[in-house]
């Protein structure tokens, strides 16, 4: 109880300028305590299973809080990631501190009914701190990716052929396009300028288009589409 | 055409806000009921932590009766966000203060019973209590920045004529905290070993 009016306190008190890591993919391991390959293959899943049109789930390892308790941080941390979809606000967060020994699951609103605040905390004290406790991080996130990926399921239930999200085509700007449309018609002078120019623009079109791939396996990007949070998950530590 | 350019000037400049203005009054008045929404849902979840704690713990009548009392008054006074005074918002926080003190009471009580602690229906409650707690201050931070994006509109020019030419809307105090959280979170907390 105290805690979290010293989280209300330091809201109103502190100006933070903690920096945040960037989204790169769903796992971001700033704290370094995954292998890269079970990076990869956590991300492959987590990837998988947002390209299927469900829940964009996300796993943040962090060196440090910065002295904001970690609902802090997690908040701030979802509204600049914007994690979810905005209609569907089906993100999920699983940020970890091992410096701080301490981890948090934040639920993105739409989901708050299907992996409630209750369930949330089981997953932490139940499944994840035994692992944890043990010095076992990869199996003791993907214990709580499974348990979170349970609880969320039965959402998408009523929804056998969810739409896919698309493969995160880079975007190229519109102004860019009109304007290889207007080279095309009017090229003009030489056969061998337009040729040249032509050639040139789909060449650049072609590389923007070529997956600017964001982790290594996957040829789409990774990133937030717009959804919201108003606080519902647990913390715990380890 | 000088007299042109200056009335288009000024009719841009007082278009400014005219949008803005009463979208920034309504996200205040959207921010308040979330408010109100999380408090009602800690409410809500009360009774039920009541007797559970009651089960185990039948000697702390006195700190389960405060928490029921505080809850009565809280629960009692509600709030319209679209009519809101001051006065009203400051009544408001003072019961819900009121509550949180009898709250953390309650808690503090129940360390000292092991089966308590242990028991499932307990911690399924703790865990819905914090939740509700954090989505508390997150509702009170979002009202905080709506309220100072409204006020930004009302006193920033070029808005701040919009709103003297037409809605004449005044700024709204900012959101504080009440007495009782004021005293408590100024106090150093209690560190017992």
């Amino acid at each position: 109880m105290l805690a979290l009016f010293g989280l209300f306190f330091s809201l109103l008190t502190q100006a933070t300028a903690v920096q945040f890591p960037a989204l790169t993919s769903p796992v971001v391991d700033e704290a370094g305590i995954l292998s890269s390959q079970e990076r990869t293959e956590i991300e492959s899943w987590l990837y998988g299973y947002r390209q299927s049109g469900r829940a964009q789930i996300q796993v943040v390892t962090v060196k440090t809080l910065g002295d904001l308790p970690i609902e802090q941080y997690s908040i701030e941390l979802v509204e600049k990631w914007k994690l979810g979809g905005q209609k569907t606000d089906d993100g999920v967060l699983f940020l970890i501190a091992p410096n701080d020994r301490a981890m948090r699951i934040e639920v993105g609103q739409g989901l708050e009914g299907a992996l409630t605040d209750v369930q949330a905390k089981r997953i932490l004290d139940d499944r994840v701190r035994p692992l944890f406790k043990e010095g076992k991080y990869a199996l003791g996130i993907a214990a709580g990716v499974h348990d979170i990926i349970r609880a969320v399921d039965p959402e998408y239930a009523n929804n056998p052929n969810p739409v896919p999200q698309g493969r995160g085509k880079a975007k190229v700007p519109t102004w860019l396009v009109i304007l290889m449309i207007l080279f095309l018609i009017f090229g003009g002078g030489s056969r061998r300028r337009r040729g040249f120019l032509g050639g040139a623009l789909a060449g650049g079109m072609m590389g923007g288009l070529g997956g600017r791939g964001g982790f290594g396996g996957g040829g789409g990007g990774w990133s937030g589409g717009g959804g919201g949070f108003s606080g519902g998950g647990a913390s715990s530590n380890w | 055409m000088r007299l042109i350019l200056i009335s288009l000037t000024a009719l841009f400049l007082t278009g400014c806000g005219i949008q803005s203005i009463p979208q920034a009054k309504n996200a205040t008045e959207a921010a308040l009921a979330e408010v109100t929404n999380q408090y009602k849902r800690r409410a809500d979840l009360i009774p039920n932590l009541v007797s559970t704690v009651k089960g185990y713990a039948k000697h702390e009548q006195e700190t389960l009766e405060g928490v029921i009392q505080a809850r009565a008054s809280a629960t009692q006074i509600t709030l319209d966000p679209t009519k809101t005074t001051p006065e009203d918002l400051q009544k408001y926080q003072a019961a819900q203060g009121q509550l949180s003190a009898a709250l953390g009471r309650l808690m503090v009580v129940s360390e000292q019973y092991p089966n308590l602690k242990a028991d499932a229906n307990f911690r399924d409650l703790q865990a819905q209590l914090e939740g509700t707690e954090n989505r508390i201050t997150i509702a009170r931070q979002r009202y905080i920045e709506a309220v100072n994006l409204f006020n930004n509109q009302v006193t920033v020019p070029p808005t701040s004529w919009t709103n003297s030419l037409f809605y004449h809307h005044a700024k709204m105090p900012q959101w504080d905290l009440s007495p009782d959280e004021k005293a408590k979170a100024e106090k150093a907390p209690d560190v017992q070993f």
